[in-house]
């Protein structure tokens, strides 16, 4: 099973029956539908992570031969990476799915986006390397439906010199 | 106020506080600190009768780094009983209020614009308000500085 098609049963597994949110600012996040697996390949896989795919509402067809996700209602969010030093795809693509499957911590309450100020949480992960890298990523969750949006990736520090 | 690390294990922390930690927000068992290291305390906070230090962890970019615009400061609360106090030394310009982040209860020590509306200041702080940051780091330099 390749990344992508991991990554879209977790997202279906996280968050079936989360609907679609209205009001998101179309200049920093967008939403679109994903019509399978076939287009999140085609499409999000060669953007090389500056888009992050999250879903917020899925209908799946059971599991079987041939049976692949049939409508996953996917809002896209754009990733901003605010450290200079670079992470490895693959260190992004592991951060995002431990923040998917494991999450992260509460970090704050008061939240000043008028988007977020009712019902949402601001979460942070760190996913630590084997090479000591030390990768923190920022998000938002809204409270029971566990939809996430507004994932940025914050800092990336690079192992100490010994 | 420098602090050094004695213990990175969660269960040392002695509090359960839901915000408290980030450490557990991640694929490590332990806090992201490293024992014998020394840490900067930017604030300090009683919250249900735990003291609870605010610092930059190791999952941050060094000071110089942060002073370099290498990155964004994200300070996160760490309970005080991972620390043993090195410079007890706390800068005169330092307030303390009534209430914590969480809580009306409780007290909190810091720089003014922190003491002064910490909610926000935090908030703005991990969000990467511009503002907000080169305020910390003016505090980030001047701590350095004094080491």
């Amino acid at each position: 099973m390749s990344f992508i098609s991991e990554m879209v049963k977790g997202i279906e597994t996280a968050y079936s029956g989360a609907v679609p949110r209205t009001g998101i600012t179309p200049v920093d996040n967008f939403v679109r539908t994903i019509t399978g697996v076939d287009d999140i390949e085609n499409n999000l896989a060669t953007c090389n992570w500056g888009g992050l795919a999250v879903a917020v509402g899925t209908t799946v067809i059971p599991e079987g031969k041939g049976a692949k996700v049939a409508s996953v209602a996917a809002k896209v969010t754009k990733v901003e990476k605010l450290a200079t030093n670079a992470a490895s795809t693959q260190t992004e693509k592991l951060i995002f799915e431990e923040a998917i499957s494991n999450g992260g911590k509460k970090v704050d309450m008061t939240l000043d986006d008028p988007l977020y100020t009712n019902g949402w949480d601001k979460m942070r992960y760190t996913h630590t390397g084997l090479d000591g890298t030390k990768t923190t990523v920022h998000y938002m969750q809204q409270q029971g439906t566990n939809v996430i949006e507004q994932i940025k990736i914050k800092n990336v520090t690079l192992p100490k010199v010994k | 106020m420098r602090v050094r690390c004695v213990s990175n294990k969660p269960e040392d922390a002695q509090s359960s506080h839901e915000y408290v930690g980030s450490g557990t927000g991640n694929n490590s068992p332990f806090y992201l600190l490293t024992p014998g290291k020394e840490y900067t305390v930017y604030a300090e906070t009683r919250v249900d009768n735990v003291k609870l230090y605010l610092l930059l962890d190791d999952a941050q970019p060094s000071e110089d780094e942060l002073l370099d615009s290498l990155g964004e400061p994200d300070p996160t609360w760490y309970a005080s009983s991972l620390f043993v106090v090195v410079d007890k030394n706390i800068d005169s310009t330092w307030r303390k209020i009534e209430g914590t982040m969480w809580t009306q209860s409780g007290e909190t020590i810091s720089f003014p614009e922190f003491v002064k509306n910490g909610r926000n200041f935090y908030s703005k702080l991990l969000d990467g308000d511009k503002g907000t940051i080169d305020v910390f780091l003016t505090y980030v330099k001047k701590y350095k500085k004094a080491v």
